[in-house]
C-alpha cells in the first residue's frame, strides 16, 4: 500500500497547529461534502478528508504519523505497516466536531489507515435491539434511454465492511427501473452494509443524474428536441419524420410556424403514470449559400411581402 | 456481502415514492437517526409527518431519505438544526439551477 500525505490531503503545512488542522477541516468539509458537492469524486475526497483529519486531529495518532515521516515516509512510496507495538493509540472514533457523532457515512478509511492505527473501533449504538446494517448512497449517472427502457448497470462500488474499517470494493450488477427521472432515488434492498441478521442489512440507494443527450434534454418526464426548420417548411407547414425515445414520430409542422413555438407530442417523453410529454421545439433554420436563381427568388419573395419584422420597434429613423 | 456477483444476478432497483408508511420507532430504525433528532428535525419543520402526535407519526421513503440528508448536515458540517429547512431548501434551489444549467448546455449541439 501508498504512504499517504495527509497534510496535503488536508491542504495544511506539516506544522500546523491543532486549530488551524481543524479550521481546514471544517473548510474543506463543507466544500466536498457529498450533500453539497454533487461532482462525482466528492464522496471518495470527503471519506479521504475524513481519514486525514481523523489521524491528524488526534495527538497521539499525529505523534505516530509524524513519526513515520520524520522516519523519512513520503507520499506514494510502498509503506509496510509498523509491528503492532507501534500502533498509535488514541480516542478510537471521534466524531469529526464537537460532540462525537458516530462518524461519516461512507467508511471508507484505508488500509494505510488500518495499518497505522489498527482497525477501527465498531460505532456507537443508535437503537436498543438487534445491530441494522447502514444505508449506503450513490449517484449513478443513466442515459436517457435508460430512463426510457430501464436498463441494467455493473457497478463497481466502494463500501466499508462494517466493523473492520476495511475498504471492500464491490462490483454488483443493478436493474435500472424504466421511467426514471433526473434527481430520482433508486433503492437496492439488503444492498447496504450487513447488519447483524441478512434481514437487517442496510439498502443501498441510488440517486439517477441524466447524462446529458446528444438531441434530448429532458426536464421530469418531458423530453424537449429542438426541431431546425427552413424558411418554407415554417411558412408552409410540413409533415416531418422526428426522433422520439421509442422511435421517429410523425408531425404535422402547421403552416405558418414561428420560431421557438413548441408542438406537443402527448405521452412521447420519459414513461411514467402519467407518461411525460416529447416538447418539439420548431427552430427557424436559414439555408447557407444562395443560387443565383435562389437570390433572384428571395428578392422578389421580399418584394412581394409586405412584411415588417420591426413594426413593434416603432418608426426607424 | 464482500462476494462479488456475477453476471445474470442483477439487482432490481425499486424506484423510492412517497407512500410507504412507517412509524417514528421504524423511522428511526431504518434511517439510523435517533429518535430525538427526528423529533427535533420534524419541530423545525425538515419533514411534516401526518398525524397529530409523536406516536401517530408516519413517515415515508422519502422523508426517510430527507431525515437521513439533514443528519448528516448536522453531524458531518455541524449545521445547526434550526437552520436546517434554509439548508434544504438552499441545496435543493442550488441543485434545481444547476440541472437548468447543465440541461440548457447539454442541449447546445457541437
Amino acid at each position: 500500500m501508498k504512504f499517504k500525505d495527509y497534510y496535503k490531503i488536508m491542504g495544511v503545512a506539516p506544522d500546523a497547529s491543532p486549530d488551524q488542522i481543524k479550521t481546514a477541516y471544517r473548510a474543506l468539509a463543507r466544500k466536498l461534502h457529498p450533500d453539497v458537492n454533487k461532482a462525482k469524486d466528492a464522496q471518495a475526497r470527503f471519506s479521504e478528508l475524513g481519514e486525514a483529519y481523523e489521524a491528524l486531529g488526534d495527538a497521539p495518532k499525529r505523534a505516530s504519523y509524524d513519526e513515520l515521516r520524520a522516519q523519512g515516509w513520503r507520499e506514494g512510496q510502498e509503506f509496510h505497516a509498523p509491528p503492532q507495538g507501534a500502533r498509535a493509540g488514541g480516542d478510537p472514533r471521534r466524531g469529526p466536531f464537537a460532540g462525537g457523532g458516530d462518524g461519516m457515512d461512507a467508511d471508507q478509511f484505508s488500509d494505510f489507515f488500518s495499518s497505522l492505527f489498527g482497525q477501527r473501533a465498531g460505532r456507537g449504538r443508535r437503537e436498543a435491539g438487534p445491530q441494522r446494517g447502514e444505508d449506503i448512497h450513490h449517484r449513478i449517472e443513466i442515459t436517457l434511454e435508460e430512463a426510457y427502457a430501464g436498463g441494467e448497470r455493473q457497478l463497481q462500488l466502494q463500501l466499508p465492511s462494517d466493523e473492520h474499517g476495511q475498504t471492500v470494493r464491490r462490483s454488483l450488477r443493478v436493474t435500472i427501473p424504466k421511467g426514471l427521472v433526473e434527481g430520482e432515488v433508486f433503492r437496492l434492498r439488503g444492498q447496504g452494509t450487513p447488519g447483524a441478521t441478512p434481514d437487517l442489512n442496510g439498502n443501498l440507494y441510488l440517486e439517477a443524474t441524466i447524462a446529458p443527450h446528444r438531441l434530448f434534454t429532458a426536464d421530469g418526464r418531458t423530453v424537449t428536441l429542438d426541431l431546425p426548420l427552413a424558411p418554407w417548411e415554417a411558412v408552409l407547414g410540413a409533415q416531418v419524420s422526428v426522433p422520439t425515445l421509442g422511435g421517429p414520430a410523425q408531425v404535422t409542422v402547421p403552416a405558418g410556424s414561428k420560431d421557438g413555438q413548441i408542438l406537443r407530442l402527448r405521452g412521447r417523453g420519459l414513461p411514467g403514470t402519467p407518461p411525460g410529454d416529447q416538447h418539439v421545439r420548431l427552430r427557424l433554420t436559414v439555408p447557407p449559400g444562395a443560387s443565383a436563381k435562389a437570390e433572384e427568388l428571395w428578392r422578389e419573395l421580399a418584394k412581394e411581402s409586405a412584411y415588417d419584422p420591426r413594426s413593434h420597434l416603432g418608426s426607424q429613423p | 456481502m464482500s462476494a462479488d456477483q456475477g453476471p445474470g444476478e442483477a439487482q432490481a432497483g425499486e424506484v423510492v415514492v412517497g407512500s410507504t408508511r412507517y412509524t417514528l420507532v421504524e423511522a428511526s430504525r431504518l434511517s439510523g437517526v435517533q429518535r430525538e433528532v427526528i423529533v427535533s428535525l420534524v419541530s423545525v419543520g425538515v419533514i411534516v409527518p401526518r398525524g397529530p402526535a409523536p406516536e401517530s407519526w408516519v413517515f415515508s421513503d422519502l422523508e426517510l431519505l430527507q431525515l437521513q440528508r439533514a443528519w448528516r448536515l448536522h453531524r458531518d458540517l455541524a449545521v445547526a438544526l434550526d437552520s436546517m429547512p434554509l439548508v434544504l431548501d438552499l441545496l435543493d434551489e442550488v441543485e434545481r439551477l444547476r440541472r437548468l444549467v447543465r440541461r440548457e448546455q447539454g442541449g447546445v449541439q457541437e
